[in-house]
């Protein structure tokens, strides 16, 4: 499985996947804190004389600024990355699989060539962000930083791994469609949840609460909830899209 | 034997593909695998491998019967071409060779670099598969399905990419692997078919047309004989011979149908003997059709019948 994934980094590498993935977190890691550090002044110039009260620049609002980056856009790059990894390789799929290679090994491998992506991009570039937003705005908690960064890194794991059970199950459009749905429609969820207080088991809270356990002001321990159900429903999609692949016919 | 397929029934949706289709590939043979479009060939070579599954019907590899896939380690002993084979593209020739090298638990290289060397690969093993052309990419695939030694190749158009010198090199190849791997390969191209395949399978809408050698198919079993032959010792012989499994009178000689696995035993002795017997050959033809013409008859016999 590992010796799949180690294919799949390469092809992924070359095919500019990774690098191009990276580059992005990269992009809001670095532009992020100067963008929230200058915002006054870009906004005086560039505003054509609107006033707008804008927050003090601190590192906490930088860092919160990258991380929902992450959610939403690189999230939104997830998705369509996760979606085509089955859906668009039916070809490949039978070269590979005519070999001695497992259909759950072959799945398997091409998922934790995601997850190696989404982990080390996620914490390098968290861990760039934070360091920026210090030496460019002040001093700020390492560990509220890095359990916001956790949290957002279980949100991304969980988006990819459910567009990755789409794409096993639908072609790249419905892929696409199953993942944003699955990993984006709880948010809209959230008023009623909220509401009867269930909000903090939603693996969208991982990502929803990142600007208050930043800010100290959310339990930890009702964090760690969202996190535990990202990863538990990225395995549990995972595990789905090796019973449903397994059954597939891979016709071309 | 190889390959026996029994009763195999495939459908798509309402659409059936695969109808009571049965046959056998025996071990160490060349069989080539012929059909029109649509015939239903590949679908025939998926099912062996389980990349699709069957809906009815019964499927033995070496003997092992087979009800969704081949386990692994039997298809450690299977090597498969694609019809139009595709690898990672952002690997290169090489990096492919050692993929599939893992996948098998082989760990001799120099098998991977004497294939690339055999299909004139060596230049291009370091560049990316992307940048291939289409026969470059049959030839790796070809590498690929010879890597790991297998008893068993299923290949799916294997030459149709090729050029002419490729072409002639892969099915002298494969002429090669005849007695110690057995080769099962479908292929549009009567001429490559008829110069390697021992055997033929014509599958036409899903179902067998035929199954037979290629010599007895072509007709290369029957020959035309006229003996100057006044006692009639020649016609006498001849009919006891072992090698011969019927005579007809045609026009002023005969029509002798040769068993199959004895053609050489007729060819050599049993004419030599006519002759040491003082019968004076007059004339002696085979009366062998090109495979193109017999397949051509038996599609349009099939239309009729399918």
């Amino acid at each position: 499985m590992s010796r799949l994934a180690r294919w799949e980094l390469k092809q992924a590498w070359r095919s500019f996947r990774i690098p191009g993935f990276w580059l992005l977190l990269l992009f809001f890691a670095l532009m992020d804190p100067p963008v929230i550090k200058y915002m006054e002044q870009i906004v005086a110039r560039f505003g054509g004389g609107i006033q707008i009260q804008m927050p003090q620049p601190t590192p906490r609002l930088a860092m919160t600024q990258f991380l929902q980056d992450l959610t939403q856009i690189a999230g939104f790059v997830l998705v369509l990355l996760a979606a085509g990894s089955l859906a668009n390789e039916r070809g490949l799929a039978n070269w590979y699989l005519a070999q001695p290679v497992k259909r759950a090994e072959y799945l398997l491998g091409k998922w934790l060539a995601l997850v190696s992506m989404i982990v080390v991009g996620g914490l390098v570039s968290g861990l760039l962000c934070f360091l920026y937003s210090w030496s460019l705005l002040g001093s700020f908690s390492f560990g509220l930083a890095l359990k916001a960064i956790v949290g957002t890194i279980a949100f991304l794991l969980y988006l990819a791994s459910a567009s990755f059970l789409g794409s096993a199950l639908f072609p790249f459009a419905g892929a696409g469609t199953f993942g944003f749905l699955v990993g984006f429609g709880g948010f809209l969820l959230s008023a009623p949840a909220q509401a009867l207080g269930i909000y903090q088991y939603f693996p969208q809270s991982a990502a929803a609460y990142v600007a208050d356990i930043l800010a100290g002001t959310y339990p930890v321990r009702d964090y760690l909830w969202g996190i535990f159900s990202c990863l538990v429903l990225a395995g549990i999609f995972v595990v789905l899209a090796v019973y449903f692949f397994d059954r597939r016919e891979l016709a071309n | 034997m190889a390959i026996e397929v029994r009763a195999l029934c495939k459908s798509f949706g309402s659409v059936q593909v695969l109808k009571d289709l049965s046959f056998r590939v025996p071990k160490g043979s060349i069989t080539g695998f012929l059909g029109p479009n649509g015939a239903g060939k590949t679908t025939t070579l998926k099912l062996l491998l389980g990349l699709l599954y069957k809906d009815r019907g019964q499927v033995r590899l070496f003997g092992e019967e087979i009800e969704t896939r081949p386990p692994q380690a039997l298809k450690r002993r299977i090597g498969y071409l694609a019809e139009e084979p595709l690898f990672p593209p952002q690997l290169t020739g090489w990096e492919v060779l050692a993929l599939v090298a893992e996948n098998y638990g082989l760990s001799n290289r120099a098998k991977a670099k004497e294939l690339l060397t055999m299909f004139q690969l060596e230049d291009a093993a370091g560049r990316k598969v992307a940048s291939y052309s289409r026969g470059m990419k049959q030839k790796l695939g070809l590498a690929c399905a010879l890597l790991p030694e297998p008893e068993l190749l299923i290949l799916d158009e294997p030459v149709s990419a090729m050029d002419p010198a490729g072409r002639r090199q892969v099915l002298t190849l494969l002429g090669d692997l005849a007695g110690s791997t057995t080769v099962f390969f479908s292929s549009h191209i009567l001429a490559d078919v008829e110069r390697v395949c021992q055997r033929v399978i014509v599958i036409k809408k899903g179902r067998k047309l035929l199954e037979s050698s290629l010599d007895e198919l072509t007709g290369r079993t029957d020959y035309y004989l006229k003996l100057k032959d006044t006692e009639g010792e020649g016609l006498k012989y001849i009919e006891q011979d072992p090698a011969v499994s019927s005579v007809q009178a045609e026009g002023e000689g005969y029509k002798v149908k040769v068993k199959e696995e004895m053609l050489q035993h007729f060819r050599t002795k049993t004419l030599l003997a006519l002759l040491q017997k003082g019968v004076e050959l007059v004339e002696v033809k085979p009366r062998a059709e090109q495979l193109e013409e017999v397949y051509l008859n038996l599609l349009e016999e099939g239309d009729e019948n399918v």
